[in-house]
């Protein structure tokens, strides 16, 4: 427990100021000359987060890693790979096997609304049930701190592009507006570690881009984001890592130029796939669209 | 705006109140007639104001308020504008505890309190099933298993109403689930008003967790509630509000279904802060139907539940013809 006072502690910090914990190394600005991030060196002592043999049956089998303070950790894998349910695991919503650790306590442990203010899930498609303005519905995000400490709410908007929309209706806006209304709730809550299911989905190309610079600007906070995506090009450019799942199965884990490769994509998706890790920005592209083989089989 | 419905409300209840204790075949001094029963003086107006219309105003608004609250909160907790609260099988069995003791007179000890007595331990029964049965379930899970209560206890109901014993009880009975809030006392004030303190104090509590569940059950979790848990307090003190006010004043309907409705724009859809709102206008509302069934000659008087129902139904159709855009259906 005195761990997650001391990090309650730091999250009562603006954000803006560096936290303690070393930083794994951040890739380049991406608008005006992307470059491939760096493989995350020298990792701190302890994780934000442990999975030892993480597994809910029926969904996926076994994971394990290591989530540091810094990263930005890309979830990727075809549909069905088990993605989702991995992301509802780490939130703590489905009920799993083997062990994980938030801040080196057994999440299980951790009383629920402690966890709220570490950890936040962006669900794939975000429900706003009732006709609440923007504002209100960010608020929301500070919910398990017990205030709408103005500042926070305020960042948060102006990060997603939506404090125009302050006083807007949610449903009446448009899907990508929604969507970024969504993500400027999670990052309300200054969670150390956010889950994001798809954030990107629904955005058009300046979003996408404002949007994944702005979870890297989060993760470079001494915070931790887990987010599934399936545009590859997205995660080989913003991404440290990436876990790729397939049926379920853990297949790789690595920088992007460990799991990013031809040979494995062209299994895994069924189509023959060119990768060009080395330009700027990376390319990965379907050569041929007749289906291929798929195997799960990969080293 | 939204910042001023509630003391608006608050105000338009303070004044109803005034009017409601003003309101009746004879004319007394209100002020006066409350100043004497405060001190125990036994004048004309006191007894008029202190033992006839003041039980009836408060349980005017006592029934209103956990009706409305009700209503506010089963709306949040389901997201669904069409909620009602009797769909948590409260206010059947409610009834059907008040008409056994019309059918076989028991708790005679209790004078008149009996059927109040019997329909909260009807409404208990009810709910205690309710949560035995629905185990760890979801809202909508626990909402089915009310509803099939529900229709048990209407049907336990209409059973006693077939073997009425005689054609005088059988009327009691029908006119008792009418609804009404004339010839109580303060006693039935006293009754209700624990159930309604208990209730309002929970789902104060709960406001926030009603605020999360607008964005879905998995997101509220993420942000920290526990869904069987809170879900379930929030059904308990509903259920406890719309039994305790079935009980002492029998079916008042649509007044839990319709205010919530009026007063979601005005407080900017948030289910949080519709709580008080609805509490108040569910008070001012049914006080006000109660002024109308006083204007209605004793001899054919007109029950409280038929006016409710008679007005609301209409506007509630309105409603749904007005809003059938602007709702988005609940997963």
């Amino acid at each position: 427990m005195a761990q997650l006072a001391m990090t309650r502690a730091a999250m009562t910090q603006p954000t803006t100021k560096q936290p303690a914990m070393p930083q794994p190394a951040m890739p380049q600005p991406a608008v005006p000359q992307p470059t491939m991030p760096q493989p995350a060196t020298p990792q701190p002592a302890m994780p934000l987060m442990t999975l030892d043999r993480l597994s809910v049956p029926g969904r996926f089998e076994p994971v394990s890693l290591d989530l540091h303070a810094g990263e930005l950790l890309g979830l990727i894998g075809p549909n069905g790979a088990g993605k989702s349910s991995l992301l509802h695991a780490l939130a703590g919503l489905l009920e799993a096997r083997g062990s994980l650790r938030l801040l080196g306590e057994d999440l299980r442990a951790v009383h629920p609304r402690e966890r709220a203010r570490i950890l936040a899930l962006l669900p794939q498609a975000p429900q706003c049930v009732w006709s609440l303005t923007v504002h209100d519905m960010v608020s929301l995000g500070r919910l398990p701190w017990g205030n709408t400490e103005a500042h926070a709410i305020g960042e948060a908007m102006r990060r997603m592009h939506v404090e125009h929309l302050a006083h807007r209706l949610v449903p009446g806006l448009s899907f990508g507006e929604q969507a970024r209304a969504a993500m400027a709730r999670v990052l309300a809550g200054r969670p150390r570690v956010l889950l994001a299911d798809e954030p990107a989905a629904a955005l058009d190309l300046f979003h996408q881009h404002g949007l994944l610079e702005a979870l890297r600007e989060h993760a470079g906070q001494g915070n931790a984001v887990v987010m599934a995506m399936h545009d590859l090009a997205l995660a080989a450019r913003y991404c440290h890592r990436l876990l790729l799942l397939d049926r379920g199965r853990q297949l790789a884990l690595g920088t992007v130029s460990e799991v990013l490769t031809e040979e494995r994509l062209t299994r895994v998706y069924g189509l023959d796939i060119a990768v060009d890790l080395r330009a700027s920005p990376p390319r990965i592209e379907v050569r041929r669209s007749e289906v291929m083989p798929r195997g799960v089989a990969v080293p | 705006m939204s910042a001023w419905v509630t003391p608006l409300l608050g105000v338009g209840v303070a004044l109803l109140g005034v009017v409601s204790l003003a309101t009746g075949p004879v004319e007394v001094e209100v002020f006066r007639g409350l100043h004497d029963w405060l001190a125990g003086e036994a004048t004309y107006a006191a007894i008029v104001i202190g033992e006839i219309r003041l039980p009836r105003t408060l349980l005017a608004f006592a029934v209103g308020a956990a009706l409305g609250l009700s209503g506010a909160a089963l709306q949040g907790l389901l997201r669904n504008p069409l909620a009602d609260p009797g769909l948590t099988g409260a206010s059947q069995g409610a009834a059907l505890g008040a008409a056994t003791v019309f059918y076989y007179g028991i708790l005679p000890e209790a004078g008149i309190l009996s059927t109040t007595l019997a329909g909260l331990l009807g409404a208990g029964g009810t709910l205690t099933i309710l949560l035995w049965i629905a185990g760890p379930a979801r809202a909508s899970t626990l909402l089915l298993a009310g509803l099939a209560l529900s229709t048990i206890a209407g049907a336990l109901l209409a059973t006693a109403l077939n073997f009425a014993p005689n054609p005088f009880a059988m009327q009691e009975l029908v006119f008792w689930l009418l609804g009404s809030v004339s010839e109580r006392g303060m006693q039935h004030v006293a009754l209700l008003a624990p159930a309604l303190a208990l209730g309002a104090l929970i789902l104060w509590k709960e406001r926030s967790f009603l605020a999360a569940l607008s964005l879905g059950e998995d997101v509220a979790q993420s942000l920290g509630y526990v869904f069987t848990t809170h879900s379930r307090r929030v059904i308990l003190a509903a259920a406890m509000l719309v039994g305790a006010a079935v009980a002492v004043a029998g079916a008042i309907g649509f007044v839990g279904l319709v205010v919530p409705h009026l007063l979601r724009g005005w407080v900017k859809h948030r289910p949080d802060r519709l709580l008080v709102p609805s509490s108040l206008l569910g008070a001012l509302l049914v006080c006000l139907a109660d002024l109308l069934v006083r204007q209605i000659p004793p001899d054919r008087e007109i029950k409280l539940g038929v006016i409710t129902a008679l007005l609301g139904s209409p506007f509630f159709l309105w409603l749904v013809w007005k809003e059938r855009k602007t709702w988005h259906s609940s997963p």
